[in-house]
């Protein structure tokens, strides 16, 4: 499944030994050289305007659209196009123009959800472990090592045997499936940052171990963590398709993109437009994603300033 | 350098590793049948997990002592012939003389004894035993007569034995401890003996089941060489394969699916009623639903013709009661109906006491009509729970849905008895007998899942049982059928058609259910 | 050396025994039950005697004791749905995972080392930006989605491959029959870990163009294949052998869903199974498998990783 982990350059250690660190930058000026080199990247700027809409239409869509994404009518079922139903009706007659939409709601929020959940763990684990390095760090990452090497659709479907297919539970279980990466990353920038100049002055002067971790080293991390949460959103959004199609994710009747997916594989035969919407919206929306992260981390990673 | 020899290396293992293991050979395909099943399969059909998966496998791989016939009535299969005493608590089957195991040995009355001890055993646990409650004892009486000494008279008793009550031969486990039985491996995953048309070829878990024609079957030698049985969990790989030529039969369980199949050339789809029911349970016991009116006015809140249209594309008829016109001369179509009648619908639930409240929802005494309906998320439930959920909402009652998946469908709906409605399905024996599903005996621990209780139809159910001569239980069943129309036990929803596919080669498929067709194999043909 | 080792060794137990406990106190309390006790036509003493027959009638710390000593003894039970041994089931079942993961692992690495060379010595060029395109597509898809469109128009529509099995049954073995079941479940599963090794393989190259040893052979004067043959492509290719240890639990992760869709009888499908059917012994036995694949090939890619580049030691 490509959803089962995060790209795999997210978490990569720094790629030689030899880059050359570069001082805390005044942060205002780290972001206009981001931006600037951002517009210079017309698919990040393309995946941009992309997912601008699609966020739009998921967020403000399910109250402007005059459709009822719940009303069925078995009569009018798998109807093709017409002005009541836009993109025609699924296989008891709902909306699916409307279904779509809420169901781009579910995903999309699923998708920052757990992503805001396995940057958090990640970070603060990542964090720990570098700051302080020695046994935290080893005891964090063998932690972080074994969580790794269970394939994630395997924890999913025990932890979901065990808690449920609630939409809650799906989301938390994505997210706790996908921070290790994160974590790794920001493990290795800490490791960095923590032996330069500036912390020892920080430290110097006095500041607290936390005070050094959230409010000198953190900033400098951000880049890297922005690129990591754009990519979960990403991860996030597939594994929830993934698990719906093993029908474990997020019940109908309350429709995402990927249990619409799901219910649609019967239909192939006969309607195979209700597969295609909503896989080629999830592909859509993962692949915007994909790209702007790769934008960002070509706009916001000096040591790729070739 | 060393980055290629590691490149290579990496490669070459992979490949020899790979590609290259060692198959299963054999014969080339060609002349047989290939059946799609969905999971492993267990070859005994005692074992607890001899699931559907298994069912097509052992009806040909055994006989019960009868089975339903080709022109849908029970008929002798092991047995020849049977009579059962003045009182009903003792029934005697002859047995057919001169039957072979697949092995050479000769089947006896201890092979039914041996059977029947495990599935009256109540250590074992075996699949289905609920059904031979009332059968107290087996007892050989010569080596062709069999004797089953009941605890209450039972005259679906011939229904009984020849339902998934495959034949097992003693021999096969001599050696082997009662509490092993379910782990000798040797019988019940890699060669089994029966009596079978077919008889075990080959097995490769995971991929295919492979039998062949047992020449010396007693109910006439197979025809067709090989029968293949597929494992393929999904059911778009089941069409895929079946329209690419690698499948030749094929048992749609989703009507949406015919679609699919439907008019392409060397395919004959054909579908037939059968004794199966789906419903929605009330709790008995839930005051909701305890006023006979709430549960007529359900029955005229739905537009089940609507649904079995659209939703099920046709195949289906709205049931009258639970029992079927497969049944035949059981079957009364004379019972009230309900058609789709919101106003009636209404009106019911006034005089029920029932009124709208400010957001529509029916209110009584401060409380609003408000329930669950509980599912498992399997075949097409999802969509219907949705849809009934609108119908109800219509005429003011309030449905929340909670589907889960079967496996704690089961464990935390169905078995504590916790829900207000549940949306299920009985496949039941061709046999009026509804004992077990509505007998209030079987409320709690049975499968009277709604938990029924009418000392009217208790009494019905129970005479059935007793009554000696058919038309006895004609009239016995016929009002008991007026009864539960009336009384609503369950809330009807239909009675499914089975929807069957195959290559147009194969012919002689018998007009019976495929299970039932499956246990006639040897006079199918292949063209 | 032997040192590095024993210490691997012992951290590998430590993450098999937090993951086993992890999962059977997962497995334990998960709703509902094993399947064989949890049909619509069993009955209270039915499930009663079935619970006794699995032990379930003992509390949880008992089971797991008992578990625990028997899987020290390589031993993980019976499983609660056809009572086989589970050890036997599973060894039916992982040579034909690895067969599915190696061959996508391969096609992965066939095809994505070229591609991401290609992408990275000619960068911004339109074989660059074509690449780049193709390896997020290929993150991007739902593979189950990706697998139907592969089955309609291979199988369905022209006749040209199996959709599922690894063989046809009862034909004699055929190399050409095995490799065209492979095809269509290999490149889905491929498809998901290829792009990384492309991507990884990019930057790979692009960091070591950058190096001072490439500007120096550059102004040499060799020429710029040799450059890049010789140097620059063989050093990136070390950093990619760490590549290879993440993709195989993303390769054993992404055959539940690929094995469930072509019907490869392997580890995947039988995850999803059993842990449908709360086949207690057989996830757990399975997670165990899983877990020692994924720590074994990590080794595996550590320490030919210290092989390849002579500056690591492990010590």
């Amino acid at each position: 499944m490509a959803s089962a982990r995060p790209p795999v350059s997210a978490d990569v250690p720094p790629l030689a030994p030899t880059v050359t660190l570069i001082g805390p930058e005044p942060p205002r000026t780290l972001w206009r050289l981001a931006a600037r080199r951002l517009r210079r990247n017309p698919p990040a700027i393309a995946a941009m305007v992309l997912l601008l809409a699609i966020h739009l239409v998921a967020v403000f869509g399910p109250w402007l659209l005059p459709f009822d994404p719940f009303v069925a009518d078995p009569i009018s079922r798998l109807a093709g196009s017409t002005l009541q139903h836009p993109l025609g009706t699924d296989e008891i007659g709902r909306d699916v123009l409307a279904r779509l939409v809420l169901g781009g709601r579910v995903s999309l929020a699923v998708g920052f959800v757990a992503m805001a959940i396995s940057v958090s763990v990640g970070v603060t684990v990542g964090a720990l472990a570098g700051y302080f390095g020695r046994w935290e760090d080893i005891a964090l990452m063998r932690f972080t090592d074994a969580m790794m090497a269970l394939p994630t659709l395997f924890v999913v479907l025990a932890a979901l045997a065990v808690f449920g297919g609630g939409p809650i539970t799906v989301t938390v279980v994505i997210g706790l499936t996908a921070w290790m990466p994160v974590a790794r990353v920001v493990r290795g920038e800490f490791l960095r940052w923590r032996v330069t100049e500036f912390v020892d002055a920080a430290r110097v002067i006095g500041a607290r171990d936390h005070r050094i971790m959230f409010r000198h080293i953190l900033p400098q991390v951000v880049p890297s963590i922005i690129v990591a949460a754009t990519l979960n959103v990403a991860f996030a959004i597939l594994t929830e398709s993934a698990i719906s199609y093993l029908g474990l994710g997020i019940r109908p009747p309350l429709p995402s993109w990927g249990n619409m997916l799901q219910n649609a594989q019967i239909y192939i035969w006969s309607a195979p437009n209700l597969a295609v919407y909503p896989g080629a919206l999830i592909l859509a929306t993962v692949l915007a994603y994909n790209f702007l992260g790769d934008g960002l981390r070509d706009a916001l990673d000096p040591r790729l300033k070739l | 350098m060393r980055v290629r020899v590691f490149a290579v290396a990496l490669v070459g293992l992979l490949l020899i590793t790979g590609v290259l293991r060692p198959a299963a050979g054999g014969p080339a395909p060609g002349g047989g049948v290939v059946f799609p099943i969905v999971g492993d399969p267990t070859f005994n059909p005692w074992h607890p997990r001899h699931f559907v998966e298994s069912i097509f496998v052992t009806r040909v791989l055994f006989n019960g002592l009868t089975k339903w016939g080709k022109d849908a009535r029970w008929v002798g299969d092991l047995a020849e012939s049977w009579d059962v005493s003045a009182d009903g608590m003792t029934w005697t089957f002859k047995l057919r003389r001169g039957v072979k195991w697949h092995d050479g040995r000769d089947f006896t009355a201890d092979d039914v004894k041996f059977t029947y001890d495990i599935i009256l055993n109540p250590r074992l646990g075996a699949t289905g035993r609920a059904a031979f409650s009332n059968i107290r004892e087996a007892r050989v009486v010569d080596p062709n007569t069999i004797q089953f000494l009941l605890s209450a008279p039972q005259a679906s008793l011939v229904a009984v034995v020849g339902v998934n009550a495959g034949i097992i031969p003693r021999h096969a486990f001599a050696g082997v401890a009662p509490e092993n039985y379910w782990t000798h491996d040797a019988f019940n995953k890699r060669m089994p003996i029966g009596t079978g048309a077919y008889k075990m070829k080959e097995y490769v878990s995971g991929s295919y089941v492979t039998l062949e024609k047992n020449p010396g079957y007693f109910g006439g030698a197979p025809s067709i060489d090989t029968i293949t049985y597929k494992v393929l969990p999904d059911v778009n790989a089941q069409i895929a394969q079946f329209l690419a030529g690698d499948l030749n039969i094929i048992f749609i369980d989703n009507p949406a699916l015919v679609k699919a199949v439907q008019g392409r050339p060397n395919v004959e789809v054909n579908t037939l009623p059968q004794n199966n029911f789906y419903y929605l349970a009330p709790n008995h016991r839930n005051p909701l639903f305890q006023d006979r009116r709430v549960r007529q006015a359900i029955m005229y809140a739905w537009d089940r013709p609507a649904m079995i249209k659209g939703f099920l594309e046709g195949f289906a008829t709205p049931a009258s009661s639970p029992l079927t016109p497969v049944l035949k001369n059981f079957f009364n179509p004379n019972v009230k109906t309900y058609e789709f009648d919101r106003n009636r619908a209404r009106q019911l639930l006034a005089e029920a006491g029932w009124t709208p409240g400010p957001d529509g929802v029916l209110t009584k005494g401060g409380q609003r009509f408000r329930f669950t309906i509980s599912y498992p998320t399997v075949q097409y439930f999802e969509p219907l729970a949705a849809l009934v959920q609108q119908y109800l909402r219509a005429v003011g009652i309030e449905t929340v849905l909670d589907g889960v998946d079967f496996n704690t469908f089961i464990a935390q709906r169905l078995l504590p008895r916790r829900f207000d409605t549940l949306l299920g399905w009985w496949i039941m024996p061709e046999d009026p007998d509804f004992f077990n599903y509505a007998h209030s005996s079987a409320a709690e621990r049975g499968f009277n899942l709604p938990m029924y209780s009418n000392k009217d139809a208790d009494a019905l159910m129970e005479a059935g049982r007793k009554a000696t001569s058919v038309a006895e239980r004609e009239r016995i069943y016929k009002r008991l059928q007026e009864l539960m129309a009336e009384d609503l036990p369950y809330l009807q929803l239909w009675w499914p058609n089975e929807i069957r596919a195959w290559n147009r080669r194969l012919k002689g498929v018998p007009p019976i259910h495929l299970r039932a067709a499956f246990q006639w194999v040897n006079e199918w043909k292949l063209e | 050396m032997g040192r590095y080792l024993v210490e691997r060794a012992i951290q590998a137990l430590v993450v098999l025994l937090v993951v086993s406990t992890l999962t059977f106190v997962m497995v334990s309390l998960a709703p509902g039950g094993p399947a064989i006790m949890m049909t619509m036509e069993s009955t209270p003493d039915q499930r009663e005697a079935l619970a006794r027959q699995l032990g379930l009638d003992q509390p949880l710390a008992v089971r797991y004791v008992k578990w625990i000593a028997s899987a020290l003894r390589a031993d993980f039970g019976r499983s609660f749905g056809d009572r086989r041994k589970v050890n036997e089931v599973i060894l039916e079942r992982l040579p034909n995972t690895l067969l599915l993961s190696g061959t996508a692992l391969v096609l992965s690495i066939l095809i994505g080392i070229p591609a991401g060379i290609i992408s990275a010595t000619r960068r911004y060029s339109l074989a660059d930006h074509v690449v780049t395109f193709f390896s997020f597509i290929g993150v991007s898809i739902p593979a189950f989605w990706f697998a139907i469109l592969l089955i309609l128009a291979f199988t369905v529509h022209l006749h040209w491959l199996p959709a599922s099995g690894m063989a046809t049954p009862g034909a004699p073995f055929s190399l050409v029959n095995r490799l065209a079941h492979l095809v269509l479940p290999a490149t889905v599963l491929a498809t998901a870990t290829l792009p990384n090794l492309v991507r990884f393989m990019r930057s790979a190259v692009i960091e070591e163009i950058g190096q001072d040893y490439v500007r120096t052979a550059r102004a040499k004067g060799l020429p710029n294949r040799l450059v890049l043959s010789r140097h620059a492509i063989r050093n990136a290719l070390i950093p990619v052998v760490t590549v290879l240890g993440v993709l195989v639990p993303r390769l054993v992760g992404g055959a539940v869903i690929t094995e469930t869709i072509f019907g490869w009888p392997g580890m995947g499908q039988l995850a999803v199974s059993s842990t449908i059917g709360r086949d207690y012994p057989m996830v757990m036995g399975i997670t165990v498998v899983v877990a020692v694949v994924v720590i074994l090939s990590n080794l595996l890619v550590d320490l030919a990783y210290g092989w390849l580049d002579p500056r690591i030691t492990y010590g």
